[in-house]
């Protein structure tokens, strides 16, 4: 993690905004947007958890579709909400820090959202409308680059490594209670 | 009508309202208007609570999504009062004049997979919230919805070219 260095340039573009002097669209307007965009794909990528595991809820059929498109969408709107809130808050944009990567992330998770959003487009009636099984299909070739890109929050992994260390606590246990009885035993017949 | 229009429009013969924005696109655009038309804006009105339009509990969004373009259409018609879609053509033409916000822009853009040539407007409106419109060649309004700034980012990034892999 970085610090977000260029706060200073921030403000200095902001100040231009304010005067007039940024035209919509321009290239300082550009600067500005690519700054904003920068908190707001640090804010996806800290919450990289809870996108992997609604995805991987849904590619493991344990929510339905709908409700996948919906909540993933809901997800990145309340993300993005919480970056508007940073962006104004200059204190909290002076402590704000960036991973090394945070865009490749989010450049995966909005490949994901704009499938969502595309499964819902009919256009003027002349699209072809996504199936299920190719919006599934394509889902699941996003998570895979996110699995290759992001391989420490593989949830997979996470859930097979809690499963291993549980089942040898689990193990241990018992070997202990087996100790024990049998101590118990050999004091009792002694 | 019902309701104010804010812009010329004209009847087509099934009796619906088509408003004619004033097309704010340069760059070899000789259309003077774009064609916010009823039964396309009836078709996309899942995207109407992004400029506020509130739709009544009774419309159930679920089983409107699940339906094709005339099946929405229907649909929304039998739902909705007919106000509340002329208010979401309104909505739609506000984001595509500079007269309502000085942050609206047109660029020429791409849609689909074979890239058909369209026009976008932008119209930033609120920190973190930018409408997006996208009109079809012929000057047929889409849809608009709302983007985030990231969004728009990768829009540039993408050099405007939307629904990259759909076949239109």
């Amino acid at each position: 993690m970085e610090n977000h260095s260029n706060l200073s340039h921030y403000k200095e573009l902001l100040k231009l905004e304010e005067s007039g002097e940024i035209s919509f669209l321009d290239e300082n307007y550009f600067e500005l947007l690519s700054y904003k965009s920068s908190v707001a794909e640090q804010i996806y990528y800290n919450r990289k958890k809870y996108y992997f595991l609604l995805i991987h809820e849904y590619l493991s059929r344990v929510i339905p579709p709908y409700e996948f498109r919906s909540k993933f969408l809901q997800m990145k709107r309340e993300d993005s909400k919480k970056a508007t809130i940073i962006l104004e808050d200059f204190q909290e944009l002076e402590v704000f820090t960036l991973a090394k990567d945070p865009e490749k992330f989010s450049n995966l998770i909005d490949q994901i959202s704009t499938l969502c959003f595309e499964y819902n487009e009919v256009w003027d009636g002349t699209m072809e409308r996504m199936s299920e099984s190719e919006f599934y299909y394509l889902v699941n070739n996003c998570y895979l680059q996110l699995q290759k890109a992001f391989p420490f929050e593989n949830f997979n992994n996470q859930v097979y490594k809690n499963l291993v260390s549980s089942s040898f606590k689990f193990l241990m246990s018992t070997i202990g209670l087996d100790i024990l009885l049998i101590l118990f035993n050999i004091r009792a017949i002694n | 009508m019902e309701v104010d229009i804010d812009f010329p429009y004209k009847y087509y013969a099934n009796g619906n309202p088509t408003l004619l924005v004033p097309n704010i696109g340069r760059a070899g655009n000789k259309r003077d208007y774009t064609k916010v038309d009823f039964d396309q804006t009836a078709s996309h009105i899942h995207h109407a609570q992004d400029f506020g339009i509130v739709l009544p509990q009774s419309f159930d969004m679920a089983k409107y999504e699940r339906l094709y373009r005339a099946g929405r259409i229907e649909y929304a018609k039998q739902k909705l009062l007919r106000e509340t879609i002329t208010n979401y053509q309104n909505a739609i033409g506000k984001s595509m004049s500079p007269i309502f916000d000085v942050n609206t822009k047109s660029v020429p853009g791409f849609a689909g997979v074979r890239k058909q040539d369209t026009e976008l407007t932008i119209q930033s409106t609120k920190p973190n919230i930018n409408i997006f419109g996208i009109i079809r060649e012929d000057g047929m309004h889409i849809l608009s919805f709302s983007i985030t700034d990231d969004e728009l980012k990768k829009i540039v990034n993408n050099d405007f070219w939307v629904l990259k892999d759909r076949n239109l």
